[in-house]
């Protein structure tokens, strides 16, 4: 404790004056001059030693000289020092970790006389020594506050990296005294380095790797949800619905089917290859017809057979395809060459909008109609009876509203799509026309008794056996046609059946079936054996069909 | 953000710790006798009068409490016998002839006065208890300020002794 008397210089007084000091400890009453302070000039004097034993109390006074006069003593009022010493502030060392600083403070000590003395420090002189750390956060300006006894503070859970400004003051609560604040003492806590790989980590594999999971499992649900959740249509033209409405049950396809065609001009004498077209529709109609004329002049047993050779026919209609239907033209070709060449019919129109509601397009129900058909014919043959005698104009007429109607029958939907799109290459129109010729030929000659077997073909191929016992004999027959040569080889042809067939023909009881398969056609030729060579002639220079005969 | 509202909260809880020992409750140990108090009313109450009331005293010669033998050489655990006898002192021959011209002064000395009070029937208990055993050097201590007291007229008497009440109060914060 430094104890330093101060005074004031008396007013109105220049310089000269001299002072001098005298002090007494309280309770004794005994003046003490102070050897050091007599006759000087300065306003103070340092009165520490003298007043040391901070367990008592003091007094001090002063005396001014100017030329040989004096003032009086002026005493200063009694003097504590426990309560009257202005207290330094502390001394304060930081330093600092990651997240915490520690701070050392250090108070001032008791004033000593001389250096080697025992040094005292002022938290042994009072007691209650207190120290207020104020602790600054540079970065938010924040400032805490903390109030501790010892002389070391530990701040926890600082932030890293951040500079903070510590500061403190000593505090006595009684007798309450306060020091100044000490000078701020700055430091930064270190860098952390833990949060640092943290974050790296945090960022660097943590964060990619739920990005990547995220990303795995929404595909997945995705996935799983196209899989299994969401509800799976099928294309609408694969679904079908199910009715009774041709009497047999028949699916139906949803999608609606536009079908639009068909104007068919038939000339008279040149069937064009729409007619044919449009024919190879109505193929199986015509072998019907075919059938009925044959039937008529049969016996009605016989017609029976015919029926069912109907029937067979219709079927194997059917169940051929590509090759078979390129046939079809062919004969209907015939067909309509037949009815039309005697009847000179004109023109048939058809347009068909056929919808695919309407259609019952599968095979069963072609069948059916077929079927149906078959009958129709038979009814239908009734008629040609009566009229007797009746060549196939007849036979033809009535027949062609039938094909009208049946044209519009939705039934047949499918086989007309079917033929639509089928080219029947020049070659088949050909030996379409050729075969027609030769039909004309044929029946011109055969008379009643002349098969028009051209339906009978397709019999043949499906069960022969069944039908004809007579056949027994029958084979398969290969037909090798190249259509880039128009070449058609049947080997076996003449060797199985009558010799008097032609390459293309092969004539028969209309009741038999025909070995020929699906490529040619059987026609009767048993009288017309001698014309073969003249058939084959014509055949030749009409068609330019190379034909070669093997024996 | 977690650490300053932590370090908000651990301030305001000191503020409270910090008023809270500021207005009182600090343990002081006489000797064996224990006793929870505050210096701080009287002290400040005296803070505020010491001037005046030393000024009053002109006898620089003459110390109540701290001469000829100072209370700070007391031995501990004589300690509670003799503030049990100041205390008994104050209240009785200090305070009720320190009355002066001036009604603040008088007010203070009167609540300096109510504190003696309060913290002298702690005292009590602990004397009752009989744990203040009075030595010799405590009771020869207590007979001079005694006789320090009677050398003088009663008024400079308890002016003086008023006066020296920091000196009493100096002594007892040692005694913490």
């Amino acid at each position: 404790m430094k104890n330093v008397l101060h005074w004031s210089a008396p007013e109105g007084t220049g310089d000269g004056v001299l002072y001098k000091v005298k002090y007494s400890v309280y309770g004794v009453g005994k003046w003490i001059k102070k050897s050091e302070c007599r006759n000087i000039s300065r306003t103070w004097c340092d009165l520490s030693s003298e007043t040391s034993d901070y367990e008592e109390q003091y007094y001090a006074s002063v005396k001014a000289f100017l030329h040989g006069m004096c003032s009086d003593w002026i005493e200063t009022t009694r003097f504590n020092p426990l309560t009257d010493t202005k207290i330094d502030p502390p001394m304060v060392s930081v330093s600092s970790t990651e997240k915490s600083i520690s701070v050392i403070l250090t108070a001032p000590e008791k004033w000593k006389r001389n250096p080697e003395g025992e040094s005292i420090s002022l938290a042994q002189v009072y007691p209650g020594l207190q120290y207020n750390v104020s602790v600054l956060n540079k970065k938010t300006k924040k400032r805490w506050w903390f109030s501790v006894s010892n002389n070391t503070l530990v701040v926890p859970w600082l932030e890293p990296g951040t500079a903070y400004c510590v500061s403190a003051q000593i505090h006595v609560t009684t007798p309450l005294l306060n020091s100044g604040f000490s000078k701020e003492y700055c430091i930064a806590t270190l860098k952390d380095k833990t949060a640092d790989q943290t974050i790296t980590i945090l960022f660097g594999y943590v964060l990619p790797v739920i990005l990547v999971v995220l990303f795995i499992s929404v595909a997945c649900y995705c996935v799983h949800r196209y899989i299994h959740v969401s509800k799976q249509k099928h294309p609408t033209n694969l679904v079908w619905h199910y009715t009774d409405k041709c009497k047999e049950r028949v699916f139906i396809p949803c999608e609606k089917i536009v079908v639009n065609l068909i104007t068919i001009n038939v000339d008279e004498y040149k069937p064009s290859r729409e007619s044919i077209h449009l024919s190879e529709g109505k193929s199986p109609r015509y072998y019907t017809v075919y059938n009925g004329t044959e039937g008529k002049n049969l016996p009605p047993k016989e017609v029976l057979e015919t029926k069912q050779l109907l029937d067979i026919s219709h079927e194997v209609d059917i169940f051929s395809k590509g090759d078979q239907t390129r046939n079809w033209p062919s004969y209907g070709q015939a067909g309509t060459k037949n009815s039309l060449s005697q009847k000179n019919e004109g023109n048939i129109e058809y347009e068909l909008d056929v919808r695919a509601e309407d259609f019952s397009p599968t095979q069963k129900l072609m069948e059916l109609r077929l079927k149906e058909k078959s009958s129709a014919p038979r009814e239908l043959l009734g008629e040609p009876h009566l009229v007797g005698g009746l060549d196939n104009i007849t036979v033809g007429q009535p027949y062609c509203p039938q094909l009208e109607v049946r044209a519009a029958d939705p039934c047949l939907g499918q086989k007309l799509e079917e033929l639509n799109l089928k080219m029947v290459p020049p070659a088949d129109t050909l030996l379409g026309e050729a075969s027609i010729n030769l039909v004309d030929l044929g029946t011109e000659k055969s008379g009643q008794t002349s098969c028009p077997p051209l339906e009978t073909i397709a019999q043949s191929l499906q069960d022969p056996a069944a039908k004809d016992p007579e056949k027994e004999n029958e084979q398969t027959i290969l037909v090798d046609w190249d259509p880039h040569t128009g070449r058609l080889y049947i080997p076996t042809l003449f060797s199985v059946e009558n010799e008097a067939c032609e390459a293309v023909f092969q004539c028969d009881d209309p009741d038999k079936e025909g070995i020929l398969s699906r490529l040619y056609e059987k026609q009767v030729s048993d009288e017309a054996s001698e014309d073969r060579e003249m058939y084959l002639l014509q055949f030749k220079e009409q068609w330019e069909l190379h034909v070669k005969m093997e024996d | 953000m977690k650490g300053s509202h932590f370090f908000l909260c651990l301030f305001s809880v000191m503020c409270c710790l910090n008023l809270m020992l500021a207005n009182g409750s600090k343990i002081f140990l006489f000797g064996p006798c224990r006793i929870s108090m505050s210096l701080n009313e009287i002290r400040s109450g005296f803070t505020a009068i010491k001037a005046n009331i030393q000024a009053r005293d002109s006898i620089r010669t003459v110390s109540i409490l701290s001469h000829p033998h100072s209370l700070h050489k007391i031995k501990s655990s004589d300690k509670c016998c003799i503030i049990h006898h100041l205390f008994n002192f104050y209240m009785d021959k200090v305070f009720k002839y320190c009355m002066t011209e001036d009604s603040y002064v008088n007010r203070k000395i009167s609540s300096i006065a109510n504190s003696f009070l309060s913290i002298k029937r702690k005292l009590v208990q602990c004397h009752n208890q009989n744990m203040c055993k009075c030595g010799q050097e405590s009771t020869e201590k207590f007979e001079q300020i005694l006789t320090n007291y009677e050398g003088l007229n009663v008024t400079s008497a308890a002016i003086k002794s008023l006066g020296e009440l920091d000196i009493l109060l100096d002594w007892m914060e040692k005694s913490r």
